[in-house]
């Protein structure tokens, strides 16, 4: 096997190695389980019988999940080190039974009428940040796949995924993105920017709106247009915070050595915000002279543009 | 010389909450716009009291070196501090706008910058997803900043989200220049408030 890898091979490996958790909701129909198994070398965790849905040239390895139990088996089994990705469809049948599952062993956590109290709703919510947190440790993906819900806000309404009792907000938080998706003209769409329309989420500094045509075969879609592109806007980003760390030791540096009237506004004049400005570099710049001209008790005079 | 007035985030989203107002408190929501155009210091309310109070104990937090791992999951407080330990804290904003025959200087104060991100923590008794999305506070932060993520740290005291937005400069830019253009163009066709703004908001600031 060669050691080396073209731009593209390795950007695919990136992706394989980025760890997301991300929801993609949508009206029945849109293609929302297709879509989830286009995410990095998926296993469709099935508790919707959504895989027969999906067109068999796109079809993926999946698991019929009848209780949540199951799931934990299948969490705990070596056959998941085959996988990249772990796709939930959908949201709402995982937190049902993660409740269920739940009541089993703690009775006391559902009300008289068989629905979860807020205790049941606290139980789920650790619950979900617990498998979460299982599958991050183990280097795995999740794409939750939900129904879209509709809320009325005053005379408009706004979609939401659907997910059961209070836990909606509290799912959400421990998510990196969560899109709409929809058919717009023929074409597929998904946004991941929130608006008066739909909730939607994204923390992964991508662009919010994706659209795609026809799958030619290849399905592939979240690969390329968010495993990858957040991967490379990652790497883009590493090497601007170490452009940021060197730039500021040389702040700090600089500034530390300023010990007379004439070193500050010599500063000032000559030195004083003329860096290359990364990131937040000059708001680091400008704290660190007041810092350092107060302790030498100067004062900057907004007359004369001098520190006195 | 052209005059330059100060416009603040809060002055936007007070007009813009009476402009898009439609419920039974209308007097109350015109008159409280009135108090920020016209600078008047109002009362600390209670709710106003809590939210400075969170933001406090962050901060005291975020700058006490005995944040560890074992208290992060403690509290919202914690969880937040953690995010923003290392940071700049209440950083002011401002960058100028120029029109044709008058400057704008956008003015905030981010409550904390760090690295590539300003955040802004906000403490509520009522959260719902998005709350933030048409808020007019972001984009002129990561305009001022000439940062492109923002982020909103939100408790209710109980728990707390994050609401985050990325924006290239350019998207940042038109949709804060629409903004501001909405308000600008309002109040310079209603004599009675334009006189107040020309009169309190002017500065010789730049």
């Amino acid at each position: 096997m060669s050691l080396i890898s073209k731009p593209s091979e390795l950007l695919n490996k990136n992706a394989q190695n980025t760890v997301l958790a991300g929801l993609i909701y949508g009206e029945p129909g849109v293609g929302k389980t297709t879509m989830a198994l286009s995410a990095p070398n998926p296993l469709l965790i099935d508790f919707d019988n959504g895989l027969k849905r999906v067109n068999v040239q796109y079809q993926k390895d999946s698991v019929q999940i009848k209780s949540y139990k199951d799931l934990i088996d299948v969490l705990q089994s070596t056959d998941l080190e085959n996988y990249d990705t772990i796709v939930i469809d959908t949201l709402g049948k995982l937190i049902d039974k993660m409740g269920d599952y739940l009541s089993i062993n703690n009775p006391k956590i559902k009300q008289s009428d068989g629905t979860l109290g807020m205790k049941g709703w606290g139980s789920v919510k650790i619950e979900f940040q617990r498998l979460l947190r299982s599958l991050t440790d183990k280097n795995k993906s999740v794409i939750f796949v939900a129904h879209a819900k509709e809320d009325k806000e005053g005379e408009t309404t706004k979609k939401r995924p659907d997910v059961p009792g209070s836990s909606g907000k509290d799912v959400i938080k421990e998510l990196d993105f969560m899109g709409y998706m929809s058919i717009i003209g023929g074409k597929r769409t998904i946004d991941l920017m929130p608006n008066e329309c739909f909730h939607a989420k994204n923390s992964i500094g991508i662009d919010g709106f994706l659209e795609f045509s026809k799958l030619n075969g290849v399905n592939d879609f979240l690969t390329t247009q968010i495993f990858e592109k957040y991967s490379s806007t990652k790497a883009e980003e590493m090497s601007l915070r170490l452009k940021y760390d060197i730039l500021i030791e040389i702040i700090d540096n600089a500034i530390d050595s300023l010990n007379t009237i004439e070193d500050v506004n010599d500063y000032y004049k000559n030195k004083y915000q003329q860096l290359e400005k990364v990131y937040s570099s000059y708001e680091y710049e400008r704290a660190k002279m007041l810092k350092r001209t107060e302790k030498l008790g100067f004062k900057f005079n907004k007359e004369s543009k001098v520190f006195e | 010389m052209k005059k330059t007035y100060l416009i603040t985030p809060t002055l936007i989203q007070s007009w813009q909450y009476w402009f898009n107002y439609d419920g039974e408190n209308e007097e109350s929501v015109h008159s409280s716009f009135l108090n920020t155009l016209q600078r008047i210091k109002t009362q600390t309310t209670c709710a106003m009291q809590n939210g400075i109070d969170f933001e406090e104990k962050i901060m005291s937090i975020a700058e006490s070196s005995i944040l560890t791992d074992c208290e992060i999951n403690l509290s919202p407080h914690n969880e937040i501090a953690k995010i923003v330990k290392g940071g700049l804290f209440q950083v002011p904003l401002k960058k100028q706008i120029d029109f044709d025959d008058f400057n704008i200087l956008l003015y905030g104060r981010a409550d904390v910058i760090k690295f590539d991100t300003v955040f802004d923590i906000k403490f509520t008794s009522k959260y719902e997803l998005g709350k933030f999305s048409n808020s007019v506070q972001h984009l002129l932060y990561m305009f001022c900043a000439d940062l492109e993520k923002f982020s909103y740290l939100i408790s209710d005291g109980e728990s707390y989200w994050k609401e985050d937005y990325f924006i290239n400069s350019n998207n940042v830019r038109s949709q804060l220049i629409s903004k501001i253009n909405d308000f600008i163009i309002w109040i310079f066709n209603n004599e009675k408030y334009c006189n107040i703004f020309k009169e309190k908001w002017i500065t010789s600031e730049n």
